[in-house]
């Protein structure tokens, strides 16, 4: 007992000292660029985005655009359900930019403070009902068919809240079945927690359909088919955009808001299924 | 044990130990705090959506649990008394799902035992529907926790003296009585604690759960999906469901470790 | 009839061994560690299965290879007590001792335990844990916990091996009275020659693995047996002795062989005046001396003639006619320097605490 303390009184101190000595280095490691140093290198301003996760793909071409004409700047894009980012916005997360799926949650940020200005509409999207290709479901009438297993996404993201409203529309359609949404809403298994887990879960064949955006189509592939949803009772589903009030280059975040509004921007969202803002 | 006594050496020689305690203490005081401070937390907790969770998390974590120590116990005493062929390609797949991600866990059941695999269609064929259902949440709680359990079963059987179990066969008992009379009380504070360590893991189960079973209240929602799915709308909702499952876990630990301590004090 | 044989190979071990224990007699299986003697225990006990051999307990086949017949160690009816005693140590005493009695009513449960905890001076200890018994109470407890059942063989591995002398000798003397009592044969296994003389009727000495003499113990170290016999024993010289005189306060005795002008002087033991007793000491307790020695602390010194010197490597065995033949190993060097020569006169000298009573 004696020798041991004898040594841990001796070793302790110099372990302890390359134990913070460790921590500090990391903590520089880890440091942003400090203005000095950061000059010479090409890349020198880094905008953070927070974005809906249905953007993903549109949105990955869209900053490699952006990169392309300012190469100084390097985009970090941060993908996730709506509200979770809006949480971590609020817990304290830096962003300069953030890209909402919804209006809700925008104008809760708005409301408390943390987005700057009016946020400006990004783009619009609908809903499509996506089945597997071996399942049992080719077309709207067969989603009430008993003994199905549908998804749909949480009703608290919005893709889950605007399934549900396009439901109920659909229950007005007299060409379908008159309970046509409780019998649907019963062949609902499971509720995922963002609009790219329905999409997996259809796609590995275990889900036989499922509401999602018709952006997400995109994200499919041949073993997957689309069933449309008829104008009159599909959603718009509107995305805004606005700079966030603690955006480290709020200069910088309107310039990419502005080319995002931009038409090269525009026709690459189009391409990958969203409508064009309403002008 | 004396007390050491508090120099400035001492103090810094065990620094490194404060400063991982408060790592680990701080996020606990500061969720308790938080839940606290948002308040609501009786009001949560007769909230019918946390009211389902909560026992869905018990009922499916107790099934689980019966069916690790059903299914686990004679593996593990099998694993610490006999040496067959194939023991270390069993011994490596019990351990398999401890190294694993849970989500890769989740994946590779759906991929068994859902509708593209021939073994999924087979039993759909006779009725058995696994993937979205309940059963699929005990499944993916004994996927992910059974190793714990057996783990520890199993060095706890290494650790009974094989004589007490020749000498129970020698006065006229069956391998079965002596398993029963000497080997499992003998190893029961082991089993025990790999039981605590499987529980909690099962109640804390989500990767695999989302995957095989999905999320839908009153059915496959657990607790920890719950949390989730909470967190997406409400944050004191979600907080309160996170000190519950806090709660409820640490009771249950206190319980076993309870148990197990009195069991040590009666003279086992 | 309890008898058998085997034949089992094990790593470096080649056992091949053949026994018969008689009703109420102990069988010693003596021999060193490695001998194969706890294997043999094992494969009585079914707790082994042996290569190849024939086992009966109790005149009934529990073994046979050639019939590819092995009962589970449960059907065998023996009681077994392993060196460590192995007693349960979640059950108390009289948990321990009631363990083997399955399919009995309860009260009679209850009575035969209560008869042997009674007989085995436990009475007082039956709800303690195991734990907290000592070394002789333990011992007790695991021979009451394997006679229980009434089995039709015990078996006891080095039973006295954890005990201080002073309570081996009254274990031993409790054990044999037990065997006698029960009718129960008893294979020993012990590595312990005053225990293997003390106590067996009859002797097996095992040295790796073979079988290398056989018979009742005083017969065998008493003739002229084979030398590995003699090293496995390492008692060279054993005499038959008359207690001629008893002097308790030096703890010591006087003996005498039959019709020899030779007095001997021994450790106290229980022999009273005018019984036979053996008394052994080992050839390396042997003093040889080529001239009278004076003023010895030594009280046995024995006037003789160099009978026999032989190679025994690294030493040189000298046998002494003094009377009785005395053997004594000693150096090269101390044959050159003594100039000892057959026929020469010479004297033995063994200090009285070197011997050991082996029987009385």
């Amino acid at each position: 007992m004696a020798l041991s303390n004898g040594l841990q009184s001796v070793l302790a101190p110099r372990l302890f000292l390359g134990w913070l000595l460790a921590w500090a280095l990391l903590a520089f490691a880890c440091a942003p660029d400090s203005g000095a140093s950061s000059s010479q290198l090409a890349p020198s301003r880094t905008l953070t985005v927070f974005a809906a996760s249905s953007l993903t793909e549109a949105l990955v071409e869209v900053k490699s655009a952006f990169e392309e004409s300012h190469p100084d700047v390097r985009i970090s894009l941060q993908f996730a359900g709506t509200p979770t980012l809006r949480l971590q916005i609020e817990e304290g997360a830096q962003a300069d930019l953030f890209l909402s799926a919804d209006e809700s949650n925008m104008s809760a940020l708005r409301n408390s403070g943390l987005a700057e200005g009016t946020p400006a509409v990004l783009v619009t999207n609908g809903l499509v009902v996506i089945a597997s290709k071996a399942g049992p479901v080719r077309a709207l009438p067969d989603l009430a068919r008993p003994g199905l297993r549908l998804a749909l996404a949480l009703s608290s993201v919005p893709v889950g809240h605007y399934s549900r409203t396009a439901l109920a529309a659909l229950g007005q359609d007299p060409s379908l079945a008159p309970d046509f949404e409780r019998r649907v809403l019963a062949n609902v298994v499971t509720e995922e927690p963002n609009v790219r887990q329905v999409v997996g879960k259809v796609r590995l064949g275990d889900i036989d359909a499922a509401f999602v955006y018709r952006s997400d189509l995109a994200a499919t592939g041949p073993d997957v088919r689309a069933i449309l949803i008829p104008a009159e009772y599909n959603v718009v589903a509107t995305y805004l955009v606005a700079v966030m009030e603690r955006a480290r280059e709020p200069e910088l975040a309107r310039q990419l808001l502005g080319f995002l509004q931009g038409d090269r921007a525009q026709s690459i969202f189009q391409r990958y299924g969203f409508g064009a803002f309403p002008s | 044990m004396k007390p050491l006594p508090l120099t400035p050496w001492s103090l810094l020689g065990n620094a490194p130990a404060i400063l991982y305690l408060l790592f680990i203490g701080i996020p606990f005081v500061a969720l308790f705090l938080r839940a606290i401070a948002l308040g609501g937390l009786g009001e949560s907790l007769s909230d019918p959506l946390v009211l389902r969770s909560l026992l869905l998390s018990l009922v499916t974590s107790l099934i689980s649990m019966g069916i690790v120590v059903i299914g686990g116990t004679p593996l593990a005493y099998a694993l610490a008394r006999s040496r067959f062929l194939g023991h270390r390609l069993v011994d490596a797949l019990v351990e398999l799902p401890l190294v694993l991600p849970p989500v890769v866990a989740g994946l590779a059941m759906l991929m068994a035992f859902g509708r593209q695999s021939p073994l999924g269609r087979a039993m759909e064929e006779v009725g058995i529907v696994l993937p979205f259902t309940t059963a699929a949440v005990v499944f993916s709680q004994i996927f992910v926790s059974a190793p714990f359990y057996i783990r520890a079963a199993r060095l706890g059987f290494q650790a009974v003296d094989a004589t007490y179990e020749d000498l129970s066969r020698t006065l006229g008992r069956s391998p079965w009585d002596t398993f029963r009379r000497i080997s499992l009380p003998l190893a029961l504070p082991s089993l025990l604690g790999g039981l605590a360590l499987a529980w909690a893991r099962a109640l804390s189960e989500f990767g695999a759960t989302l995957m095989f079973a999905g999320n839908f209240p009153g059915v496959t929602q657990t607790m920890p999906l719950a949390i989730l799915s909470a967190l997406e709308s409400d944050l004191s909702n979600a907080l309160a469901l996170a000190v519950i499952l806090t709660i409820v876990s640490v009771a249950l630990l206190g319980a076993i470790a309870f148990l197990s301590a009195r069991r040590e004090r009666i003279g086992l | 009839m309890n008898q058998g044989w085997i034949q089992h190979r094990l790593g470096n071990l080649d056992l091949q061994v053949r026994w018969e224990a008689a009703p109420s007699e102990i069988l010693v299986l003596f021999g060193p560690s490695g001998a194969g003697k706890t294997t043999i225990l094992r494969a009585i006990a079914g707790l082994l299965q042996p290569q190849a051999g024939h086992i009966e307990v109790g005149g009934r086949p529990v073994f046979d290879s050639a019939q590819r017949l092995s009962l589970p160690p449960e059907r065998r009816r023996v009681g077994y007590v392993p060196q460590s005693y192995a007693l349960f140590p979640h059950l108390t005493v009289r948990q321990n001792v009631a363990y083997g009695l399955t399919g009995l009513p309860q009260r009679e449960v209850e009575e035969r335990v209560a008869s042997l905890l009674t007989v085995f001076g436990l009475t007082g200890l039956a709800e303690r844990s195991p734990r907290n018994l000592s070394g002789g109470e333990a011992q007790r407890t695991a021979l009451a916990r394997a006679l229980a059942p009434q089995p039709q063989l015990l078996l006891l591995d080095e039973p006295f091996a954890a005990l201080d002398a002073e309570l081996r000798r009254a274990l031993r003397r409790e054990l044999r009275t037990h065997v006698a009592e029960r009718q129960a044969p008893t294979i020993l296994v012990t590595h312990d020659r005053e225990e293997a003389i003390a106590l067996g009727h009859s002797l097996i000495v095992l040295d790796r693995g073979r079988q290398v003499a056989e018979g009742p113990p005083l017969s065998l170290l008493t003739r002229p047996s084979t030398a590995t016999v003699a090293r496995l024993f390492g008692i060279e010289n054993v005499y038959r002795l008359r207690v001629l005189a008893r002097h308790p306060r030096e703890g010591t005795m006087e003996a005498a062989p039959e019709s020899k002008d030779l007095r001997l002087v021994l450790p106290l033991g229980d022999a009273p005046e005018g019984s036979w007793l053996t008394a052994g000491v080992p050839a390396t307790e042997v003093l040889v001396a080529s001239q009278e020695p004076q003023g010895l602390s030594a009280q046995n010194l024995l006037p003789g003639v160099t009978a026999v010197i032989e190679e025994s490597p690294p030493h040189i065995r000298v046998t002494l006619d003094c009377g009785v033949p005395v053997v004594a190993l000693v150096t090269p060097r101390a044959v050159e320097r003594l100039g000892l020569a057959v026929g020469q006169r010479a004297w033995a000298v063994i200090k009285a605490s070197s011997f050991s009573l082996l029987a009385e």
